[in-house]
């Protein structure tokens, strides 16, 4: 970089982000820095909640994947792909397996118990100050779909997100929005 | 007998456990499954000679009626004691051969234990489909053996070369075996051969088996890929590429001869291929100067030897070629080992380069040349046995066994001849060449050899014994000529035979110069390994073109192609079967209608914009305002998932669109024409499914249940409990789908993007890509 000496003007200097300094300063954005650093805790928050009230009302592990999987693409375009690797550790495969092997123990597992591929149950509890608790077995099945969707999405991120590789000479008319 | 082929399987798993700390001793430890297959065979012979055969069946689907039966008969028990014989023997002598290797020992052992109970059970098989998998078990372990460790090209392209001849005639076996089967009503061997089919399919499938056995066989000409295996380890060649699995094809010949040989291809392809195999395998042996590749083309010889007993269908031919398949078993396997002896300790097994070993090691040469007697056809061994009762088959009167007589006498000739070679070619001083075989070979390496070659021996001298057990086997035959083995049957026509081939035979071998000499002036013939090779670059080639002619590497063209024909498939059928609906209402509510309406404007939008990026937005407009339809229609749940994913697929839009060219070039006219026709083509099919599907009023009947058993099932959220529970399979399905999708996209992002930088939409990509093709191919 030849001229250092200029700063640009709207980097943070605190760290709002776990790896977001690690990028180019001409690409940072505070205002991106700053909305992912207050809304991603709750947007996870609100893929929790649509897990848990499928079964009652809209939502369920598509949605929550989904929720969870924008939550990601927030962090990535905020911070750049290091700080999607902060935010996510898991590698994508991970979360694909993880998420199959939640799904198919979850059939065998009616198999073993009732002799029934995916057969589901619902316990039901009196918890104290939270009432009526309904706990349906096929939230293990919702956990595994939402695991998939967020595996699917990093996927994507990892790959048709990736950055240019830097020995290459860019198009002349490529352009970038991020 | 099934838990016979279970201890070949737990003992290949026992033997590849223990080769990391035994080393090449788990070798002794797998041939526990063979010789004690061998010992159970042996005990049972009587009972089976007496023609009372044994039986076992493994049911493993009731339901579907699918079983393995295993029957062991007389050809059965005839094949089952040479495999289980020679590999135990083969296993204990690779003991020695191994010793030393820490590579691979552990496939190795597991393969070749393997490979031991594929042969048995193929042997054993009643079922022709249970017969095939084993056939196909036998090659794929070849294929490993051969190639080994895969290290160099060589063993590759052998292993190769084996594979695609043995799979690809493997084929035409399957057909012709399903032929068969659906000729004859039952897939049972003993049935089909029992009660045979007749008629215009029953002589394809015959055809069809017969490539499949041939190849298996190496018969011409399918032959080059015997000595191109003998690149491998020679236990290896020993037991698989002499012994046991080219036999494969033979026992099939040999186990359908009887009900088959009247039909009509039968005959003359199983005796011209035969005698024409015997030969040019034994012409092809007479220049060699590697003592194996001598070996593997005297194998060729020999197998068609056989194809022409075992496949003639006469009692007398079937009985000679019973005994001449124990004679080759034990010559050619003890033949082998000692090759390997002497390549292990010599370190070469090129006869211009082998001085001195005779003498070095004298028992070496007294069980080669115990063998050789055998090989040549001397009495007393099992090879002279063989070969007078071969003459004799074919001094019987019959169509075609004059010329027949005359092609094996021939083939015989040239096996004395090239016996001599091999004796001479191991064993015979070379002055001025030097002795590279320093010492004896350790008693324990030759002991497994010299078993095989006493036992031809043994046979020969005991030929009432030899009778019995190949009588098993003919006695599938009408008794039409009583003929028994025998040493001496007096002053009659096979004798002269036999003395004849002896005398011409040592008469080649000592005219072997002008023999050299006239081969080359010989001019060189069609070459079927040459057309093989081209055969295999042709078909690369025409799959290189196809691939070059469709897959011309334009998105457009892609989707016209899947475009219209959805069009005209689904679409056909729907508009066919279906049809139009007779009456439709336009909108329920007049929300409905204004949401519907800017639909339509922003979908005109997105064909009109020319900016990449605005057109993407504005398309993703059009998914957001249908998830506000689904809403307005009263279903939240589809329409939070469509907001959703509509959200996720623009932001992929955005990662992808960020690379390519801002503006959208325009397409010539013509082309713009056509894709909008297919367009409006698409939308119309589109619009008629939708009205069709939502014309229909009447609930399903399968949701019925749905709405009352929902919130006993979970909750009262109905679509979600329909996800999870109802349908929870079609789920499972879905997200499976969608995780491999979703690594194979991703796979192939990065296998492009690490080839050539990320993908950009440039028209240079296919010249590059072919270029690419085109070095891989040179190299």
């Amino acid at each position: 970089m030849t001229d250092d000496h200029r700063r640009p003007v709207a980097v943070p200097r605190s760290r709002l982000l776990a790896a977001a300094d690690r990028q180019d300063p001409d690409e940072r954005s505070l205002l991106l820095e700053g909305l992912a650093r207050m809304v991603h805790p709750s947007i996870l928050v609100v893929a929790v909640y649509l897990l848990f009230v499928g079964l009652h009302h809209p939502g369920g592990g598509f949605a929550a994947g989904l929720v969870a999987g924008l939550g990601l693409v927030l962090r990535r375009l905020a911070g750049g792909p290091q700080e999607l690797a902060t935010a996510m550790p898991l590698p994508p495969g991970g979360l694909l397996g993880g998420g199959l092997l939640l799904v198919a123990g979850y059939a065998a597992t009616g198999v073993v118990v009732t002799g029934q591929l995916l057969a589901g149950a619902v316990w039901s509890l009196e918890a104290g100050f939270l009432g009526h608790v309904e706990i349906p077995s096929s939230l293990v099945l919702e956990l595994g779909i939402a695991l998939i969707v967020v595996g699917l999405t990093l996927d994507v991120l990892r790959t048709l997100g990736a950055d240019e590789p830097a020995d290459e000479p860019a198009d002349g008319n490529a352009e970038r929005t991020t | 007998m099934i838990a016979l082929l279970l201890a070949h399987l737990v003992l290949a798993a026992v033997a590849a456990a223990l080769s990391t700390r035994l080393g090449s001793r788990a070798l002794a430890v797998g041939a526990l499954a063979p010789a004690i297959s061998f010992a159970w065979l042996a005990a049972a012979a009587p009972d089976v000679l007496a023609g009372q055969p044994r039986r076992a069946a493994w049911t493993w689907a009731d339901t579907l009626g699918l079983e393995v039966p295993l029957l062991l008969d007389g050809l059965s028990l005839l094949l089952g004691l040479v495999v289980t014989g020679v590999g135990a023997l083969v296993l204990l002598y690779g003991v020695h051969y191994f010793a030393g290797r820490e590579h691979g020992m552990a496939r190795t052992s597991a393969v070749l234990v393997l490979f031991a109970g594929a042969m048995l059970g193929l042997v054993l098989a009643d079922n022709v489909l249970a017969l095939y998998v084993a056939w196909e078990l036998t090659t794929v372990c070849s294929f490993l053996l051969i190639g080994d460790e895969g290290r160099d090209g060589a063993h590759r392209s052998a292993a190769l070369r084996a594979l695609l001849v043995t799979t690809g005639a493997g084929f035409a076996l399957l057909l012709g075996l399903l032929l068969l089967g659906d000729a004859a009503g039952t897939y049972r061997l003993s049935a089909i051969v029992a009660a045979p089919p007749e008629g215009a399919q029953a002589a394809t499938a015959v055809v069809l088996v017969l490539v499949g056995a041939l190849a298996k066989s190496a018969q011409v000409p399918f032959h080059p890929w015997l000595p191109a295996a003998m690149v491998a380890p020679t236990p290896v060649s020993a037991y698989l590429h002499a012994a046991a699995m080219v036999k494969a094809g033979l026992y099939l010949v040999a186990r359908l001869a009887p009900a088959f040989a009247e039909v009509l291809p039968w005959r003359p392809i199983v005796l011209a291929v035969g005698v024409a195999t015997m030969v040019l395998g034994g012409w092809r042996a007479l220049a060699q100067t590697d003592l194996k590749r001598l070996l593997a083309y005297g194998t060729i010889a020999q197998l068609g030897f056989l194809l022409v007993l075992l496949g003639a269908g006469t009692r007398t031919a079937a009985l000679a070629g019973a005994t001449m398949l124990l004679a080759h078993a034990a010559f050619k396997a003890t033949l082998f080992l000692v090759v390997g002896i002497i390549d292990h300790e010599a370190g070469t097994r090129d006869l211009r380069e082998l001085n001195g070993v005779a003498r070095r090691a004298p028992g070496l040469a007294a069980v080669a040349v115990l063998a050789c007697l055998s090989m040549a056809g001397l009495p007393p061994t099992l090879g002279y046995l063989g070969k007078e009762a071969a003459f004799e088959a074919f001094l019987e009167p019959g169509t075609g066994h004059r010329w027949v007589l005359a092609g094996i006498v021939a083939g015989s000739v040239l096996t004395v001849a090239y016996t001599l070679r091999f004796l001479w070619g191991a064993f015979a001083d070379r002055p001025g060449v030097e002795q590279r075989l320093e010492h004896r070979p350790p008693p324990g390496f030759l002991a497994p050899a010299a078993v095989l070659g006493g036992a031809g021996l043994l046979g020969g001298l005991l030929p009432p014994v030899v009778d019995a057990l190949a009588g098993g086997h003919a006695d599938a035959y009408p008794l039409e000529h009583s003929y028994h083995l025998a040493l001496w049957h007096g002053f009659s026509p096979p004798l002269f035979l036999s003395l004849f081939t002896l005398a011409a035979g040592a008469a080649l071998h000592l005219g072997r110069d002008r023999v050299a000499a006239a081969r080359s002036a010989l001019p060189a013939g069609p070459s079927a390994e040459g057309s093989e090779d081209r055969l295999a670059r042709g078909v690369l080639a025409a799959a290189g073109a196809l691939t070059r002619r469709t897959q011309i590497g334009s998105l457009p063209g892609y989707l016209v192609v899947v475009l219209l024909v959805v069009c005209v498939g689904p679409g056909g059928v729907l508009l066919v079967q279906v049809g139009l609906p007779a009456r439709f209402r336009a909108w329920d509510t007049p929300g409905q209608a204004i949401v519907g309406a800017v639909v339509v404007a922003a979908v005109v939008g997105v064909v009109l914009i020319h900016r990449r990026i605005t057109a993407v937005l504005v398309l993703s407009a059009v998914g957001y305002l249908v998830g506000l339809l689904f809403l307005v229609h009263g279903d939240p749940d589809l329409a939070l998932t469509q907001v959703l994913v509509e959200t996720l697929t623009l932001l992929v839009f955005v990662l992808v669109i960020r690379r390519m060219p801002p503006e959208v070039r325009r397409p010539p006219e013509v082309l713009r024409g056509a894709r909008a026709g297919v367009a409006l083509l698409v939308g119309a099919l589109a619009t008629l499914a939708t009205l069709t599907i939502s014309a229909r009023h009447v609930p399903s009947r399968s949701i019925e249940g749905y709405f009352s058993k929902a919130p006993e099932a979970g909750g009262p959220n109905v679509t979600n409990v329909i996800i999870t529970e109802f349908r929870a399979l079609d789920t499972v399905g879905e997200v499976t789908v969608l995780a491999i999708a979703s690594t194979g996209v991703a796979s192939l992002v990065l296998v492009t993007s690490r080839l050539r930088g990320t993908p950009r939409g440039g028209h240079r990509q296919p010249a590059a890509a072919r270029q690419e093709a085109e070095q891989e191919e040179a190299s």
